[in-house]
């Protein structure tokens, strides 16, 4: 299947600050692509360099075929980008940034905006500056819909919103993608909401990615498994078995990619006693947590 | 979409160019009674040699004008684009970057030029009442530097505001400075009559200077 994105040997720093080494990535047409991290791990380095914005100290990235610090006005008219914040012209009003936009997408379609703009219940001269941060993320998406693309980048699009513009957002997104299937590479902070829209996603630690696979494959393959230790457990080390592990006094809990079996007979060659040993079923913000930790 | 980059900047900047336009027929309204009033209480003669003897440019009050609307203008068209790195949206449009600057720029001088006929014709006014033709040719070649001084501080501004760091801003001022202030060096009439063409063609080369903090924000010099 055709590649949409492709970052091969990505690597960036700022100064001496390196942000993460060789990573490799791939998009597939029509998916919806999840990049998941904590804080400062990169995420929106990564949407940076993808759009030309950061010119990447090392590796490459190509985006529609052409490499991202140089992607060249016509492939730019199909790439559909919301900005952190739902970044938009604050000094125009609805009806003034339609207007603004419509004139640089051939294939511009008004009723998308006007039928998310009408479902806001704002007048065509409200002025966006005078919008709460729910409101202009409807205008945001608007705009993107209408310009038609056929990759959409959305840099957290959960930032500011409440519960409820979040599930507006995500309802017509999900509409419009399966509807005209687009791909989208997205991020959010706010992982649980992305468990239902996204295909695939990597998961970012620091420097470096944990993971890259369909989001259901890591659902059905990760696991959490709790259990009481007698005594004191040895210090675990990260290796095939142990992705992740924490504890409160001598409840523990240990993150892996193995089944409940393999995880036992690990613990056993250890020599430590446990008891109460079992699994506890995960969503996509538990199973996250518990692959990067919650520190 | 020159249409399109037009509207956009003429939405930002509208209100600047109508108050600038009130301002300066303020200014000269107040110097067209400064000069009625001179002439009702001083002798024709002594007028003369105030005026013309003595190479006292009694517009003078209006040299500083243009440099204070050129500021409030890059300013005004600018500052909304570095906000919240709105940069971003404008360089991620389908349309060359380089032609997008050139463009918010010289639609920018554009205006600020309209302003400036405003200030020319309404100071040939004036002086057609009071003073002969030459004087009045002199006039407009005197405040001609003027208004090129604003043009070029238009440039300047343009550039700081939209180059993130700070010591590219001073660099850019640096640059600027010393242009801009022997624009303004005149002690008499006509002063300028020789170099005009010269300074013209060199205010014209600062036009390109907003390529360095374009590109320096277009290929991520900033976080």
């Amino acid at each position: 299947m055709e590649n949409v994105i492709e970052c091969v040997n990505l690597t960036h720093s700022y100064g001496n600050k390196l942000i993460y080494e060789n990573l490799n990535f791939s998009v597939q047409k029509g998916k919806i692509f999840g990049i998941l991290g904590k804080n400062g791990m990169g995420k929106t380095t990564t949407i940076n360099i993808l759009m030309g914005f950061l010119r990447p100290t090392g590796g490459n990235c190509y985006v529609l075929g052409e490499e991202s610090h140089n992607i060249s006005p016509q492939t730019r008219a199909r790439i559909g980008l919301l900005h952190e914040g739902h970044v938009c012209y604050e000094f125009m009003t609805v009806a003034q940034i339609e207007k603004f936009y419509s004139r640089f997408f051939p294939n511009w379609r008004k009723d998308l905006y006007f039928g998310l703009i009408d479902r806001l219940g704002v007048t065509y001269d409200h002025k966006i500056s005078n919008m709460s941060c729910g409101q202009r993320s409807q205008v945001a998406l608007g705009l993107i819909m209408a310009q038609d693309p056929e990759l959409m980048i959305l840099d957290d699009y959960s930032m500011g919103l409440d519960a409820g513009y979040r599930m507006l957002f995500i309802d017509y997104l999900i509409d419009y993608v399966r509807e005209n299937e687009k791909t989208v590479f997205m991020t959010s902070h706010i992982i649980q909401d992305l468990e239902q829209i996204i295909d695939d996603a990597i998961i970012m630690g620091r420097k470096k990615i944990l993971l890259q696979m369909p989001i259901k494959e890591f659902l059905a393959t990760f696991h959490q498994y709790h259990f009481d230790v007698e005594g004191r457990l040895p210090e675990l080390e990260f290796d095939e078995t142990v992705a992740n592990w924490e504890n409160i006094k001598n409840h523990y809990s240990l993150y892996s990619f193995k089944s409940e079996k393999d995880v036992k007979q690990y613990l056993d060659k250890m020599g430590v006693s446990i008891s109460d040993f079992h699994e506890i079923s995960m969503n996509l913000e538990h199973a996250f947590i518990g692959l990067t930790g919650k520190y | 979409m020159i249409k399109a980059v037009f509207y956009k900047e003429w939405l930002k900047i509208r209100w600047v160019v109508f108050g600038s336009i009130l301002a300066v027929l303020g200014f000269l309204i107040y110097l067209g009674l400064n000069v009625r009033q001179y002439f009702e209480m001083n002798d024709p003669i002594d007028v003369w040699v105030y005026f013309v003897q003595r190479k006292v440019l009694f517009y003078s009050v209006l040299k500083y004008i243009p440099t204070f609307i050129a500021i409030i203008l890059a300013v005004v068209q600018f500052a909304p684009e570095m906000i919240k790195k709105r940069y971003r949206l404008t360089f991620h449009l389908p349309y060359s970057e380089i032609r997008s600057l050139f463009f918010m720029s010289g639609i920018g001088v554009m205006l600020l030029l309209s302003v400036a006929l405003v200030f020319l014709i309404g100071l040939s006014i004036i002086n057609s009442i009071y003073f002969p033709t030459e004087l009045t040719i002199s006039a407009l070649v005197s405040v001609l530097p003027w208004l090129l001084a604003g043009v070029t501080v238009y440039l300047g501004t343009s550039a700081i505001v939209l180059d993130p760091s700070w010591k590219y801003r001073v660099l850019y001022a640096l640059f600027f400075a010393p242009f801009i202030q022997s624009l303004f060096m005149e002690q008499g009439y006509y002063e300028y009559k020789y170099s005009l063409t010269a300074y013209f063609l060199v205010s014209l080369l600062f036009g390109f200077v907003i390529l360095f903090p374009g590109y320096r924000l277009r290929k991520g010099s900033v976080k």
